[in-house]
């Protein structure tokens, strides 16, 4: 490995100046995924700011008008087992659990998750479906972005020289939604996703009110499937629903080839996990 | 991986049978091409730059012409290394040119591989970028001769 400088800032508003100051820096929090691109020596960093040793930045928090927000340097198993997040988020909490593994929950950060920017993640995909919204913060100020406005394709955000993002924020998603995510691995079961799938349901009754479906792990960034949402309104989910969710999902996304399976695969199991992820999410998903 | 396709640019082949044997022009439609220069009859020396979000590669390519049908057909093969990242890039090439009732048909079929570090770790990545450079090369080649 090729030696690189560290900085080690104790404050948000010196980690962006030193991010600002040095447009080759890149931050790094829990380093899970960008230690992995060193060692395999794709990546040559020639400085890197760490940002572990900021205090206050970890809070998970729940307010009823606007729901959850978690500290950028949260880590996936603080997410996952926190009671907040449980009651009234449990996708997230899923989405958060079927990481990886242990170890790596205790060290990857929701910051470091979704600044990273790699399409093959779980918890993107669960956050894009719940409307997340994302905090950029500099020295001076923060703006607020739409997760799935900010994730712009591999390995690249709409973060700004010197920006980080603060922390995420999830609206509260309302009365009566159920929720389901569902994630598909070809390899071990601690691997990435080769298929991961959010949904979302509003039923009365047998009825779907309202949907929302996203597919992640098979394009640059998850796929919204608005025509599903669409057209599942007013429909009970019958095998015959599910079944032409399924044709239309395979359909509507055009997958990228991988380790973790060819396109012709992938758009296949995408149509299976959506109607997979809906059955789960109208049986078993938690009504909120 | 293969890249494949064809565009229509709107001037006579003569004309773009000569802006492709004029490097600099060649070398300001490729997308990250930041120098381009002619060795010997057959050979060019080339640097590539690429980006996939804070991920770089640059490659010092070596290209050597195999074949040339003037003003049809020219099959080059080129091949680079990035020692930083040591990652090896591997390319044949085949341009072809014909003539179309709006200017010129340029159909290209090229036979990429990225090997080492990058090819293991990055392949749809790559994939991703090859496509963007093939579109931008196609708007470039479009613009730098229309009205030809």
């Amino acid at each position: 490995m090729r030696r690189f400088e560290l900085l080690e800032p104790e404050s948000f508003a010196a980690a962006s100046a030193a991010l600002l100051e040095h447009p080759e820096a890149k931050a790094i929090a829990g380093g899970t995924a960008l230690l992995i691109l060193i060692k395999h020596g794709v990546y040559v960093p020639e400085l890197l700011v760490n940002l572990r040793k900021i205090r206050g930045m970890a809070d998970i928090t729940w307010d009823a008008a606007s729901g959850l927000r978690v500290g950028a340097l949260a880590s996936l198993n603080d997410i996952e087992r926190s009671p907040l997040v449980r009651e009234h988020l449990p996708m997230l909490a899923e989405a958060c659990h079927v990481v990886a593994n242990i170890r790596i929950r205790n060290l990857a950060t929701i910051g470091g998750n979704v600044s990273h920017g790699d399409y093959q993640s779980d918890p993107p995909t669960a956050l894009v479906a719940l409307g997340a919204v994302v905090e950029l913060s500099t020295a001076t100020g923060t703006r607020e972005l739409l997760l799935a406005d900010f994730l712009l394709g591999p390995y690249e955000t709409a973060l700004e020289p010197g920006e980080l993002v603060s922390a995420v924020r999830v609206p509260p998603p309302g009365a009566g939604w159920r929720s389901a995510y569902l994630k598909f691995t070809t390899r071990s079961s601690e691997d990435r996703p080769a298929v991961g799938v959010a949904t979302l349901l509003r039923l009365d009754g047998e009825t779907v009110r309202e949907a929302r479906l996203v597919v992640g792990a098979v394009t640059v960034t998850p796929s919204r499937m608005t025509d599903v949402e669409s057209y599942l309104g007013g429909r009970s989910l019958d095998a015959g629903t599910l079944a032409e969710v399924g044709r239309m999902v395979s359909a509507g996304i055009q997958p990228i080839d991988d380790i973790r399976g060819s396109a012709a695969y992938k758009r296949r199991l995408a149509g299976v996990q959506a109607e997979r992820a809906l059955e789960l999410c109208s049986t078993m998903g938690a009504a909120r | 991986m293969i890249l494949e396709g064809q565009f229509t640019i709107p001037a006579p082949q003569d004309r773009v049978w000569s802006a492709i044997w004029d490097i600099p022009t060649l070398a300001s439609w490729v997308p990250g091409c930041t120098s381009a220069a002619q060795v010997d009859a057959t050979t060019y020396r080339a640097h590539l730059e690429q980006q996939v979000g804070f991920l770089k590669a640059a490659f010092d390519l070596l290209l050597t012409v195999v074949e040339t049908q003037e003003p049809l057909l020219i099959r080059l093969h080129g091949e680079g290394e990035d020692r930083k990242i040591r990652s090896n890039i591997q390319a044949e090439i085949t341009v072809k040119l014909e003539p179309a009732p709006d200017g010129t048909l340029l159909g290209y079929h090229i036979d990429v591989s990225v090997l080492g570090r990058l090819g293991a770790l990055g392949f749809p990545l790559i994939q991703r970028k090859a496509k963007e450079i093939e579109a931008e090369f196609a708007r470039r080649a479009r613009a730098g001769l229309a009205g030809g």
